[in-house]
C-alpha cells in the first residue's frame, strides 16, 4: 500500500520532472451559444463570428506563447483561449487578462486548431505516433488517444462524430466519446498526391475536404461513401467553406472555386492571379480570400465576380474573419486590416510586431490576433 | 560557354585561401586594385550597393531583383522580413576584389549568398539574362533560409541546420531558370555515359556542377510527378526530422533508393532513344586532347606540322597548350603557363578564344593586374612580343585578327558593365569602339575579306531570354545586319579561309552542335546544315585545313576532337534548317527601376554590424580558470573590421583588476595597402616555448601597426612595428633546471620591434598540402628594449619551398629554412615534430639559430576506405602518402651536430578543413652517421609544408 506522503512526493517529483507544466482546472467549461469551439467557428468553416465587433479596438494585453503558431487559429470557450503551438504545447489563456492559466506539452506540433467540447479538448498532432488525443482539462488525463498518422489540419465535431483528415490521405470519422472508428475514407494512391492538409467541413449531410492533388471530395456524413469529387485547379492546402449550398475553396492554382454542395458541379471559378494558401471567409453574400499576390479579394458568392479588392505591399496568407459588417485579415506586412465588408473601405488597421499568418478570432468584444513572433494579442472593442 | 559551371555557392569560397593572407606568413593576396566609390540604391525590399560607373546597371539589376522578389514571395508563400543587402559589381574582376567573403573568388563563381549578414553579392558578366538568373538564384537562397529558419524557430528548434547542398543549389537553379541546353547536356551525358549519381550518393559530387544540375533535375522531376507543392513541403516538413532522407520520405512517401529507381528509369527512357539518331563524340570523331579541361582551339599550320593551340587545365593551373599533330601522333606542350606569374595571372577558361594571325602571332587575353591584358605571342620565336593594357576596359574576350594581321577585334566589358566590340590597331595603337549598347556582344571573328566581322549577340527580341543570334558588322560603316534570327542560340562563328562559309554552334534542335552555312556575295544565307550529331554538345568549332576541330563534352570532360572534311559533311547532311531574313527586327529593352518614387540613392557610409560574439570560460590545471568574451564587427562591404577581446585570468579576488586582458584591433582592407593596428594589455601566467619549462608571470601592454602592400596576387611586402611594455617575473615558477634558461628570471623592458618581410606564393594545393608552384618568405627584424636595454637583437628568417609536380596528384616538395637571431636576450626558435624535423619530440630542438632541409614525395595512397558494420558503416576518402627526408638542427653558440630523419607517412584530410598526419621512420643520429635503432611514430595534425 502506498502512503499518502509517498503519493504526494511522487506527484511533486513528477511535476518537477515534467517541467511543472500541466493543465488542471477545477472549473467547468460550459461554452455558451456563440463560442469559437473549432476552426472556422462552425462545422461549415465559414469563419464568420456571431459577434459583431467594430473597430477601433484597443490593445488590452499581450501573451507570449513561446513558440510558433500555425495558420489555423485558436479556439475560445467560456472566456478561455485554447492556444496550440508548433512546439506541441496546449496553453490556456484567460481572455480578460491575457494571463496563462496552464499548459501541457503533447510532444509534437499542434498544427490544427484544438477543438473544445466542454471539458474535453481534441488535440491533433502533426508528427507523432499518437496523433489525436481527447484531453480532459479537468482531470489532466487523456480520455482516449489514437494513432491515425500525422494530422496537420483541424478536427471537426458534429453531433457525436469527430472528423479528422490525416496527411497520409485518410478521413476518419470517430466516436467523440471513445475515439472508436465509425468509418474511414482512404484516398486512392497516386504519386505523392494522396496527402491532405485541408480540414473537413460539413453542411450536416456531406463532409467536404480538399487534397494536395487538387481535388475536393464530398462524402456522406453517415456512411463515409464518396458522393462526388471535383478538381479545384491546383493543390489545395486550405479548407473548404460550406454555405448556402455551395462549397467554396481556394487553391495554389491561383483561383477560388465554388461547387454545388449536392452535386459537385462547379458553380464558378475566379482566377485570382496568385496562389491561395489560406482559407476564405464566407458570409451571406460574399467570399473573402487573400492571395500571395498581395491582393485581398471580396467575391460575389453567387457568381464569383469581384466586388472589391485591396492591395497590400506583400502577401496575404492568413484566413480572414467576418464579425458583423467588418472583415478582418492579417497580412505579412504585420498589419491587421479591417474592411467594411460591403464596400471594401479600409476602416482601421493595427500593426503587430511580427508577420501575421494566423486567422484572428472574435469573441464577444475581444479580437484575438496572433503573429509570427509567438505573440497573442487581445484587442477589445467598445461593445460590452 | 560554361560560365555558370560552379554557380554560386559560398562553400566553394571556404575552400579558397584566406584573403587575410596579407597578415599571415604565406598565402596569395586579394588585391584591392580598384577604388570603389560605393553608393546605396534603396528600393522597396533591397539596399543595392553599387559604384557610380555602373549606376545604369544597378538600376536594371534593381528591377530584376524586385521582379524576382515578387515571384519568389509567391513560390515560398512568405516574404523576407528584413531588407536584403545586394552588392553588385560590374565585372567579375571587380567582384574578385570583394571583401565580403574572406576567401578568394574563383573564376567560375557567378555570385554568392553570405549567410551571416544575409548579403547577396553578384557580378555582371555582360549578359542581362545571366544577371537575372544569378539574382534570382541567390534570392532563392535568401528566401529558403528565411523559410527554413522560420519553420525551425516556430517549432522551437535551433536554426543550426540546412537541407543538403544538392537540394539547396538544385532548388536555387530550379526556381531561377528554365531547364536549358547546358543542363540538358550534362544530364544527357551523365545518363548515356552511365555516371549519373543517385540521390543517396550525392556526397560523391558535393559542390560540383553535376550536383547542381542533378539537384535541379530531381526537383523538376518531383514537381512534375508529385506536384509542385511538394517542393515547398520539403521545407515546411524540415522540423520533422534531423535526417533529410526521412523528410524526403515524409514528403513524397519514398526513400532515396525508391526514388532513385524511379528517377533514373525515367531518365533512361528519355535519353537512351537519343542514341538512335545521335552519337557520343568519342564514337564518331578522333581525339586530339582528352585529359583535363580544354577549350578554344585555334589551328596553325607550320609546314608539315599541324598545330592546335588551346586553353587547358591539366594540372590545376590554366595555361595555353600546343598539340602538335605529326604523322598520326600528338605531342602536347605548354606554350604560356598561367596562374603563376603577374603577367598571366589567370586565363578565362571557356570564355575567351584564341586567334592566330597569318604571320603566326597568337592573340590571347589574361588577367594581368587590375584588368585584363591583350597579349601577342610569336609562335615561331616562342615568346610574347606585345602586351596591351586598356585603362577603361576591365574584362577582355576572344580576340580575332584582321586578315592583314594589323588589327584585332575583341569584346570587352568596361566599368559600366556593358560588353561591346572594339578594334585595336596594333600599328597605330588606336582603340575603336564598334558597338555601344546594353546588348551582350561576343565571339567576334573577322572575315578573311576584311570588310565585316561576325559576332554573337543577344540583341534580338529573344535576347532577354538568353538567346544569342549571329550578326555581321560592317567595319567601315558599323552597320549591323542579321545572319540568324530565332528563339535559339548561335555561338562561336568561324569563317572558312575563303570567306565562303561559316561554321558555328547552335542548340536549335536541343543539344548544341556544329552547324554550317554558306555565304554568297549578299551574305544572306537561306539555310544551315548540321555537321555534328552529338548526344551531348560541341563547342568552339575551328577549321583545321579542310577538317573541323572542336571541343566535345563527354564523360564530364571537355575534349578537343576532330572530324574530317567539313564540306563533305555539309553536302551529305540531311538535317537542314531554313534561315529567315527580314530587314527590321524588334529588339528587347532592359527594364530599369530608375524613376520610380520608391527608390533613392545615397552615398555609402560604413554600416557596421556584429559578425560574431562569443563568451567562454576555460579551466587549465596550470593556468587556472579564465573567462572572457570576443566580439567582431565589420561593415556591410567587409572592408573595415574591428575585433575586441576581453578576458580575465584572476585566480583570487585581489587579482581581479590586475588580471584583465584586453585587445582591440582594426583591420582595413578597403585599399590596396591593407593595414591593421591595435592596442592590447595582457596579464597572466605564461609558458615560454623557447626556453624549456619556463613558466613566468607577465604583464604587457602595447600597440602595433601592420602595413601590407600586395605587389600582385602572388607577391607582397609587409612592415610591422610594435611597441610593448613588458614586466616579467619568473621567481615563483618552480623551474627544475634553471640552467636551461638563457632569459633573465625577472626583468622589465620597453620593446620596440620592426619587421620587414617579402612573401611570394603561387602554390597550388592538393587535399593535404601544396603540389605545385613555390613559396618564399624573407624577413628581417630588429627588436630592442629602448628603456632598460634588457634586450637588443636582430632576426633573419629565410623560408623557401618549391613543389615539383611529377604527376597529376603527385609531387616532390622541398623546403629550406635558415633562421637567425642574435643579440642580447635574443629569442630562441623551436623545432622538432611532425611539422618540421620529423622523428624528434615536438619543440624539443631550441636555439637562436636554425636550419632545416626537408624533401618529401607526396602521392595518393588510398582513395576510399569503407568500413562496414552490421548496421551502417563509415567511409574515409583521400588518404595520401608521403616519403620524406629531413635534416637540420637548432643551436645557440656552438653548432653540435646534424640531425635528420627518413620515413614515410599517411595524411587524411577531413572535409578539407583538417588534416591528420601519421609518420613512421628512423632518425639519423650521431651527427648523421647512423640510423636509429627501431622506429619512431608520430601522430599529429596539420597541412604539409
Amino acid at each position: 500500500m502506498i502512503s499518502s506522503r509517498t503519493k504526494t512526493f511522487a506527484f511533486v517529483a513528477a511535476a518537477f520532472l515534467c517541467g511543472c507544466s500541466y493543465i488542471h482546472t477545477e472549473r467547468l467549461f460550459r461554452p455558451g451559444a456563440n463560442e469559437w469551439l473549432m476552426y472556422g467557428g462552425n462545422p461549415g468553416r465559414t469563419n464568420v463570428s456571431a459577434d459583431e465587433l467594430s473597430p477601433p479596438l484597443i490593445k488590452m494585453w499581450q501573451y507570449n506563447a513561446g513558440a510558433g503558431l500555425s495558420g489555423y487559429s485558436t479556439a475560445v470557450a467560456d472566456s478561455t483561449i485554447f492556444v496550440g503551438t508548433l512546439a506541441g504545447e496546449l496553453q490556456l489563456v484567460d481572455i480578460a487578462t491575457g494571463k496563462g492559466t496552464g499548459s501541457t506539452d503533447f510532444g509534437s506540433a499542434i498544427a490544427g486548431t484544438p477543438l473544445v467540447d466542454n471539458d474535453i479538448v481534441f488535440i491533433p498532432l502533426a508528427h507523432d505516433e499518437i496523433s489525436l488525443i481527447a484531453y480532459n482539462v479537468r482531470s489532466s488525463k487523456n480520455e482516449w488517444q489514437r494513432a491515425l498518422g500525422d494530422i496537420e489540419s483541424s478536427p471537426l465535431l458534429i453531433e457525436e462524430k469527430l472528423l479528422v483528415t490525416t496527411v497520409g490521405g485518410k478521413l476518419y470519422c470517430l466516436d467523440k466519446h471513445t475515439g472508436e472508428e465509425v468509418w474511414k475514407f482512404t484516398l486512392p494512391r497516386s504519386n505523392g498526391g494522396n496527402m491532405i492538409h485541408s480540414s473537413p467541413a460539413t453542411d450536416g449531410s456531406l463532409v467536404f475536404f480538399g487534397t494536395d492533388s487538387g481535388n475536393i471530395y464530398a462524402l456522406g456524413l453517415l456512411d463515409g461513401k464518396l458522393r462526388w469529387e471535383a478538381n479545384a485547379g491546383g493543390t489545395i492546402v486550405s479548407s473548404p467553406s460550406v454555405s448556402g449550398g455551395k462549397v467554396i475553396i481556394g487553391s495554389i492554382g491561383k483561383s477560388c472555386s465554388a461547387f454545388d454542395a449536392a452535386t459537385g458541379a462547379m458553380v464558378w471559378r475566379r482566377d485570382l492571379g496568385a496562389p491561395v494558401f489560406s482559407s476564405q471567409a464566407v458570409d451571406g453574400r460574399h467570399v473573402y480570400v487573400g492571395t500571395t499576390g498581395h491582393v485581398f479579394y471580396c467575391l460575389n458568392k453567387d457568381d464569383g465576380s469581384v466586388v472589391w479588392t485591396y492591395t497590400a505591399s506583400t502577401l496575404f496568407n492568413a484566413t480572414p474573419l467576418v464579425a458583423g459588417d467588418i472583415v478582418y485579415i492579417g497580412c505579412a506586412d504585420k498589419n491587421l486590416y479591417a474592411f467594411r465588408s460591403n464596400t471594401g473601405q479600409l476602416v482601421w488597421q493595427y500593426k503587430m510586431e511580427g508577420r501575421i499568418k494566423t486567422m484572428p478570432i472574435a469573441w464577444r468584444n475581444y479580437l484575438i490576433v496572433m503573429s509570427e513572433d509567438d505573440v497573442v494579442v487581445g484587442l477589445k472593442g467598445a461593445k460590452q | 560557354m560554361f560560365r555558370r559551371c560552379a554557380l554560386y555557392s559560398a562553400f566553394l569560397l571556404l575552400l579558397s585561401s584566406s584573403a587575410f593572407s596579407q597578415f599571415f606568413f604565406f598565402g596569395r593576396n586579394k588585391v584591392q586594385y580598384t577604388e570603389f566609390d560605393w553608393h546605396v540604391l534603396k528600393t522597396e525590399h533591397f539596399d543595392i550597393y553599387y559604384y557610380p560607373e555602373m549606376q545604369d546597371l544597378a538600376e536594371r539589376g534593381a528591377f530584376l531583383a524586385e521582379e524576382s522578389y515578387h515571384a519568389l514571395e509567391q513560390k515560398f508563400s512568405q516574404n523576407v522580413a528584413n531588407r536584403i543587402p545586394l552588392i553588385f559589381y560590374s565585372s567579375h574582376l571587380h567582384f574578385q576584389q570583394t571583401n565580403i567573403t574572406p576567401g578568394f573568388v574563383p573564376e567560375g563563381v557567378g555570385g554568392f549568398f553570405e549567410f551571416l549578414k544575409g548579403r547577396v553579392v553578384i557580378p555582371y558578366d555582360g549578359s542581362m539574362s545571366n544577371f537575372r538568373h544569378v539574382i534570382r538564384h541567390e534570392l532563392v537562397h535568401v528566401f529558403m533560409h528565411s523559410k527554413i529558419n522560420r519553420v525551425l524557430l516556430d517549432h522551437h528548434f535551433t536554426q543550426d541546420r540546412l537541407p543538403p547542398l544538392w537540394f539547396v543549389e538544385g532548388l536555387a537553379e530550379y526556381w531561377s531558370e528554365e531547364w536549358d541546353g547546358q543542363a540538358e547536356m550534362v544530364l544527357r551525358d551523365a545518363v548515356v555515359s552511365n555516371y549519373l549519381v543517385p540521390l543517396g550518393e550525392m556526397e560523391r559530387i558535393y559542390g560540383t556542377f553535376l550536383m547542381y544540375k542533378e539537384g535541379q533535375n530531381i526537383l523538376q522531376f518531383i514537381g512534375q510527378r508529385y506536384g509542385e507543392e511538394k517542393i515547398l513541403l520539403f521545407m515546411e516538413n524540415f522540423w520533422k526530422s534531423g535526417s533529410f532522407e526521412e523528410i524526403f520520405r515524409l514528403t513524397i512517401e519514398k526513400n532515396f533508393n525508391q526514388f532513385d529507381e524511379e528517377w533514373t528509369y525515367a531518365l533512361k527512357k528519355k535519353y537512351y532513344p537519343l542514341l538512335a539518331a545521335a552519337d557520343q563524340p568519342s564514337h564518331v570523331s578522333k581525339p586530339i586532347v582528352t585529359e583535363g579541361f580544354n577549350s578554344k582551339p585555334a589551328f596553325y599550320r607550320d609546314g608539315d606540322k599541324r598545330e592546335i593551340y588551346f586553353i587547358g587545365n591539366h594540372s590545376g593551373y590554366t595555361s595555353i597548350y600546343r598539340a602538335t599533330r605529326d604523322s598520326g601522333t600528338t605531342k602536347l606542350d605548354v606554350v604560356v603557363e598561367g596562374e603563376k606569374s603577374d603577367e598571366f595571372e589567370a586565363f578565362h577558361l571557356f570564355q575567351s578564344k584564341l586567334d592566330i594571325s597569318p604571320q603566326g602571332v597568337l592573340a590571347f587575353v589574361t588577367k594581368s593586374g587590375e584588368n585584363d591584358a591583350l597579349h601577342c605571342y610569336d609562335i615561331k620565336q616562342d615568346k610574347t612580343t606585345e602586351t596591351y593594357h586598356f585603362k577603361d576596359l576591365v574584362v577582355l574576350g576572344s580576340p580575332s585578327w584582321s586578315p592583314d594581321g594589323k588589327r584585332i577585334v575583341f569584346s570587352a566589358i568596361d566599368k559600366s558593365g556593358t560588353n561591346d566590340l572594339y578594334i585595336w590597331d596594333t600599328e597605330k595603337l588606336a582603340l575603336t569602339r564598334l558597338t555601344n549598347d546594353v546588348y551582350d556582344d561576343r565571339d567576334p571573328a573577322w572575315s578573311p575579306r576584311g570588310d565585316v566581322i561576325v559576332f554573337s549577340s543577344d540583341r534580338t527580341s529573344f535576347g532577354d531570354q538568353g538567346k544569342y543570334n549571329l550578326f555581321l558588322i560592317n567595319v567601315a560603316t558599323y552597320d549591323i545586319s542579321y545572319l540568324t534570327f530565332g528563339n535559339e542560340s548561335y555561338y562561336s562563328a568561324q569563317w572558312a579561309r575563303d570567306a565562303s562559309s561559316l561554321i558555328f554552334t547552335s542548340d536549335i534542335d536541343g543539344a548544341r552542335n556544329v552547324w554550317m552555312m554558306k555565304l554568297d556575295s549578299t551574305r544572306a544565307p537561306n539555310e544551315m546544315r548540321k555537321i555534328t550529331h552529338f548526344t551531348t554538345a560541341a563547342f568552339d568549332p575551328t577549321w583545321a585545313d579542310s577538317n573541323l576541330v572542336f571541343v566535345a563534352f563527354e564523360d564530364f570532360s571537355f575534349q578537343i576532337r576532330e572530324v574530317p572534311e567539313v564540306l563533305s559533311l555539309y553536302d551529305t547532311s540531311t538535317t537542314r534548317r531554313p534561315i529567315e531574313h527580314t530587314a527590321a527586327r524588334p529588339v528587347w529593352k532592359a527594364q530599369s527601376i530608375a524613376g520610380t518614387s520608391e527608390t533613392k540613392s545615397l552615398r555609402y557610409t560604413g554600416e557596421y554590424s556584429l559578425d560574431i560574439a562569443q563568451s567562454q570560460i576555460a579551466t587549465d590545471p596550470v593556468f587556472g580558470t579564465t573567462g572572457g568574451a570576443f566580439l567582431a564587427l565589420s561593415d556591410i562591404l567587409g572592408n573595415e573590421q574591428y575585433y575586441f577581446l576581453v578576458y580575465n585570468t584572476a585566480q583570487t579576488t585581489d587579482e581581479l583588476l590586475s588580471s584583465f586582458n584586453i585587445a582591440v584591433s582594426r583591420i582595413s582592407l578597403q585599399q590596396r595597402t591593407n593595414f591593421a593596428y591595435g592596442v592590447y594589455r595582457f596579464s597572466g601566467r605564461r609558458y615560454d616555448l623557447a626556453d624549456p619549462d619556463e613558466f613566468f608571470f607577465e604583464r604587457v601592454f602595447g600597440a602595433y601597426v601592420t602595413l601590407s602592400y600586395p605587389l600582385s596576387t602572388f607577391r607582397r611586402i609587409a612592415v610591422v612595428t610594435s611597441v610593448s611594455n613588458s614586466e616579467k617575473d619568473a621567481s615563483n615558477s618552480g623551474i627544475p633546471d634553471e640552467s636551461a634558461s638563457t632569459v633573465d628570471r625577472s626583468r622589465r623592458a620597453l620593446f620596440l620591434s620592426n619587421t620587414l618581410s617579402f612573401t611570394h606564393d603561387n602554390s597550388l594545393w592538393g587535399p593535404s598540402g601544396p603540389l605545385d608552384g613555390s613559396r618564399f618568405n624573407i624577413s628581417v627584424a630588429y627588436t630592442s628594449d629602448v628603456q632598460y636595454s634588457n634586450a637588443n637583437y636582430y632576426s633573419l628568417i629565410f623560408d623557401y619551398r618549391q613543389y615539383f609536380r611529377i604527376a597529376q596528384r603527385s609531387a616532390v616538395a622541398s623546403r629550406l629554412w635558415l633562421f637567425y637571431n642574435d643579440g642580447k636576450e635574443a629569442r630562441r626558435f623551436v623545432m622538432g615534430g611532425s611539422w618540421d624535423l620529423r622523428g624528434y619530440p615536438r619543440f624539443s630542438l631550441r636555439g637562436k639559430k636554425l636550419w632545416l632541409v626537408s624533401n618529401e614525395l607526396r602521392f595518393p595512397f588510398l582513395d576510399q576506405l569503407g568500413i562496414r558494420f552490421p548496421i551502417g558503416g563509415i567511409s574515409f576518402v583521400g588518404f595520401r602518402g608521403a616519403l620524406f627526408f629531413d635534416a637540420g638542427n637548432a643551436w645557440d653558440d656552438d653548432y653540435t651536430e646534424t640531425l635528420g630523419s627518413v620515413g614515410g607517412g599517411l595524411r587524411l584530410s577531413l572535409g578539407g578543413a583538417f588534416v591528420l598526419r601519421y609518420d613512421l621512420g628512423k632518425r639519423i643520429e650521431g651527427n648523421f652517421t647512423k640510423l636509429q635503432d627501431g622506429l619512431f611514430h608520430q601522430f599529429f595534425f596539420g597541412y604539409d609544408f
